[in-house]
């Protein structure tokens, strides 16, 4: 058996074998540096993150599989008794944190404090472009939608939230069975808050806001009380959650349903960002290496919630970020009218904001 | 060492109160007062702490003298085990109290309203109120005040009872118009001590009073540290007013005993002679025991109940939040830095204790009575307000302690060691200084007597002031609060920022590591004391 091979056929030979060259050439340099950038952070040998609990302990479980030489240590709560922990720190030069792993309106004011240092993903082709921001040092890491959720077996044949507006004329029946949470300390509640108050204006969204007073609602110190609260029935109706809290509940198999609302849920991110000052400023990379890679992300999605990768889907039962139905929210805008609208709030609902 | 552990973070509390911190430049101000005595919300939290304070002080009050007389006075069935239960409540954390006190008396879900609910009697209890905080703050301090009381009663003359139903009284006035105004003191500084506890209580405030907007100073102090950006003055300012408020409530102990002679004990020896309850003697138990049940039984059983379900009252149980013990790396962290801290602090603050105590009952040393002073200074001041002072101190001294373990550690120093000190020190008063004077005498050095005669004479009081510290600083949230970082997170943080984030079972599996960590301890310690009481003839 004989070949016979043309000149153009060598050549597109050539070309694409010095191609594929090329190509496993940068490879092996992207490797290299991989490798130099794990060996400069397992010398380290540690790693620190603040944060949110929920994500934060997936994280962790995910980047000690991969990388057990390096000893990680967390703190976790609210995002801003967290954030001032961090600024406090660093105000008084003793520097803990490496990696900020909470609420994007956090992130976005310990960026604005200076406290952020640069941040660079090697893969940012793969993220969605929701992932990263116009400005600021940081990448979004995961998502939630803030959206309706109630207790079927508590609430039984009593009406259920449909929209926000349902709330300008409560049913008599939630009297005594909805809570929300403070937007000054919870970043899940000032989205929503302020997504109201841009969409619906100052009048109506405070027609909202005053109806849940009408109801007696609770206001609860956490989101994390709010989930309690709906799964012991002890107050059935959120005002609000988020999708990672339902999708826990209904893994345990609580009666809990869930429900866009009709005028839209609101999208709410975690973001990652690095110290300025880290004192494991390697580990600090690498974390934010894998917790944006694929397998840190799938990790994220078996727990329920968003990815922010384009090459995952939605958490099973959840519409994509991209399909439901969302009200706008221009969370630097609302950062910077974050007074006004707390005052909105609190005046409106009639409960104190500190 | 005593300027380091108390003085300074003392000072340096007050002190942040009267600062003002602008683009990073300090400057002396009144800022921070006239913000929180011109806003009403604070006032009304002020108000609230005062009136829940108070309630749950006359409530501990009540039931801690109660069950003094009854236990230590009354020939109640089982009077010695009953004793050492009724103590228990004092090594049930608040948080882990008042988390149990929600699965029983909430709205809705409490099991009690299940019950009455299911009677068609309706849903009367509500926890989230002033009287259920009153309630759940009252019973879990009472132990303090009983036995504070039953300690006055063993050293009461029965010969004073006696006369007094020689001349004709009942069992009963007998109490109230004899016993009762004898042991006045006792009460009086039991019902001092329950009113500082409960001014410094934080997680019960939070858990149960949030609900309903019911804030106390202390939980005021918790939402300041949440806000951004934090006013540090406010939280100084807060703290400063818990300080104020304990030292009134000494100061009114002070001058309500000043002039008056309460001496009971002299050197004559006597024998109590206790009060037959005849027919009354099982009731009087049942009470008893009523109280366990709500204060430790109850709140353990359900715990538990919870910490084996899949979720709140489903009825499904699981191992799942027991494997979350076992295999989350969060858990196995806390639970070393716990042990480390506790055991550290603990043996630090009694070995203090000794020191303390032997210098200001033995030496003739200078100043031996301000040192007295100085260490038994935080006894008055709130665990919250003072953690607040140590981090203030130490994150701003060059080259401190800040981060690590033994910031946390030396705070618990510094808040407690007045507690050994006051165990240790009436233990030694007890010993007569001619047992070591003879060991002198035959030629012991100063080192070798208290090694061979003293130490071992008082080790029971060591031990227990030791288990007592231990049992406090395993549960302790308020004091580490302001001070943990990544690295020194507590089980007691982890616990409550699991309840932060809605983690109902993992809360109760934590909870229930908590008293196993606790009572545990205790149980062994109790247990080797009693097997070497067997074998000493």
């Amino acid at each position: 058996m004989s070949y016979k091979i043309d000149r153009r056929t060598l050549l597109r030979t050539a070309a694409m074998s010095s191609a594929a060259l090329a190509l496993a050439g940068r490879g092996a340099v992207a490797q290299t540096s991989d490798a130099a950038l794990v060996e400069a952070a397992e010398k380290e040998g540690q790693l620190v993150i603040y944060g949110d609990l929920f994500t934060v302990q997936i994280m962790v479980k995910s980047f000690n599989a991969a990388y057990p030489k390096i000893k990680v240590t967390t703190a976790t709560g609210d995002a801003w008794q967290i954030l001032n922990r961090f600024i406090s720190e660093n105000r008084a030069e003793r520097p803990v944190m490496d990696v900020f792993w909470q609420a994007e309106d956090t992130i976005i004011t310990a960026d604005g404090a200076g406290m952020l240092g640069p941040i660079n993903f090697g893969e940012k082709a793969s993220l969605l472009s929701s992932a990263i921001p116009a400005t600021g040092n940081y990448f979004r890491g995961n998502g939630q939608l803030c959206l309706f959720a109630w207790h079927k077996d508590q609430i039984g044949k009593n009406p259920t939230p449909r929209d926000w507006t349902d709330y300008i004329e409560p049913p008599a029946a939630w009297d005594g069975l909805v809570a929300t949470t403070n937007p000054a300390s919870s970043s899940a509640t000032f989205a929503v808050i302020a997504a109201l108050y841009q969409h619906y204006g100052q009048d109506k969204g405070g027609a909202i806001l005053k109806g849940l007073r009408k109801i007696n609602t609770e206001l609860v110190a956490s989101m994390g009380v709010l989930t309690t609260k709906l799964q012991t029935g002890e107050r059935p109706i959120d005002f609000f959650t988020n999708s990672n809290a339902t999708a826990g509940l209904l893994g345990q198999g609580v009666p809990v349903a869930v429900k866009i609302p009709e005028s839209g849920a609101v999208a709410q991110f975690n973001a990652v960002a690095v110290s300025k000052m880290a004192p494991h400023p390697n580990a600090a990379k690498l974390f934010v290496e894998h917790a944006l890679g694929k397998q840190a992300q799938t990790d994220l999605l078996q727990a329920k919630a968003y990815s922010v990768r384009k090459d995952l889907a939605s958490p099973d039962g959840l519409p994509s970020l991209e399909e439901a139905k969302q009200l706008k929210l221009d969370l630097v805008q609302a950062l910077k009218d974050r007074d006004a609208i707390l005052k909105w709030w609190s005046a409106s609902t009639g409960f104190n904001i500190r | 060492m005593l300027a380091v552990l108390v003085v300074l973070p003392l000072l340096a509390l007050i002190l942040r109160g009267f600062v003002a911190v602008e683009g990073g430049r300090s400057s002396a101000s009144l800022g921070s007062f006239q913000k929180v005595l011109g806003d009403a919300s604070y006032w009304v939290a002020m108000g609230n702490t005062l009136v829940v304070s108070i309630g749950s002080m006359l409530l501990a009050a009540v039931i801690g003298t109660l069950l003094a007389w009854c236990l230590v006075r009354t020939d109640v069935p089982g009077r010695q085990f009953l004793e050492k239960a009724a103590a228990m409540p004092i090594f049930i954390p608040p948080f882990i109290g008042a988390f149990a006190w929600i699965l029983i008396g909430a709205p809705r879900i409490g099991l009690l309203n299940l019950s009455f609910r299911w009677l068609d009697l309706g849903q009367p209890f509500n926890v989230y109120s002033y009287l259920g905080i009153i309630w759940v703050m009252g019973i879990y301090i009472a132990p303090y005040v009983m036995m504070i009381v039953a300690g006055a009663l063993r050293n009461m003359d029965p010969t004073l009872e006696e006369a007094g139903q020689v001349a004709g009284l009942s069992r009963l006035r007998t109490m109230l118009v004899i016993t009762l105004p004898v042991v006045a003191p006792a009460i009086l500084s039991g019902a001092v001590l329950a009113f500082v506890v409960g001014i410094g209580l934080f997680g019960t405030p939070v858990l149960l009073g949030m609900a309903r907007e019911i804030y106390l100073v202390t939980s005021r102090i918790y939402l300041e540290l949440q806000q951004y950006p934090p006013d540090a003055g406010i939280v100084a300012v807060l703290a400063i007013y818990l300080m104020l408020l304990s030292v009134c409530a000494n100061a009114i102990q002070r001058r309500m005993l000043r002039g008056r002679s309460y001496v009971t004990l002299s050197g004559k020896g006597f024998k109590s002679r206790l009060v037959m309850l005849g027919s009354l003697r099982i009731a009087v138990a049942a009470v008893i025991w009523l109280y366990l049940v709500l204060t430790v039984l109850a709140p353990v059983a359900l715990i538990t109940a919870a910490a084996f379900s899949t979720y709140a009252w489903s009825g499904i149980f699981t191992w799942k939040h027991m494997q979350f013990l076992v295999e989350t790396v969060d858990v196995r962290t806390t639970l070393a830095n716990s042990l480390i801290i506790t055991v550290v602090a603990a043996t630090a603050t009694t070995v203090l204790g000794i020191l303390i105590a032997w210098v200001t009952t033995r030496s003739r040393m200078l100043g031996k009575q301000l040192i007295e002073d100085v260490v038994l200074l935080p006894m008055s001041v709130p665990s919250l307000a003072f953690a607040l002072g140590v981090f203030f101190f130490w994150l701003w001294v060059p080259g401190g302690l800040y981060g690590t373990i033994w910031i946390i550690i030396v705070a618990l120093i510094g808040r407690y060691a007045s507690y050994s000190v006051r165990s240790i020190s009436s233990s030694l008063i007890q010993v007569h200084p001619e047992l070591e004077e003879s060991a002198r005498i035959c030629g012991l050095s100063w080192a070798g007597t208290l090694r061979r005669i003293t130490l071992p004479l008082v080790l029971p009081s060591i031990v227990a002031s030791w288990v007592m510290v231990y049992s406090i600083f395993v549960s302790e949230l308020s004091i580490v609060l302001p001070l943990y970082t990544a690295e020194t997170r507590t089980l007691s943080i982890l616990s409550f920022d699991t309840w932060s984030i809605g983690q109902f079972s993992q809360v109760a599996a934590l909870s229930l590591l908590q008293l196993v960590m606790g009572v545990g301890v205790m149980a062994a310690v109790g247990l080797i004391n009693r097997r070497k009481a067997m074998v000493v003839p």
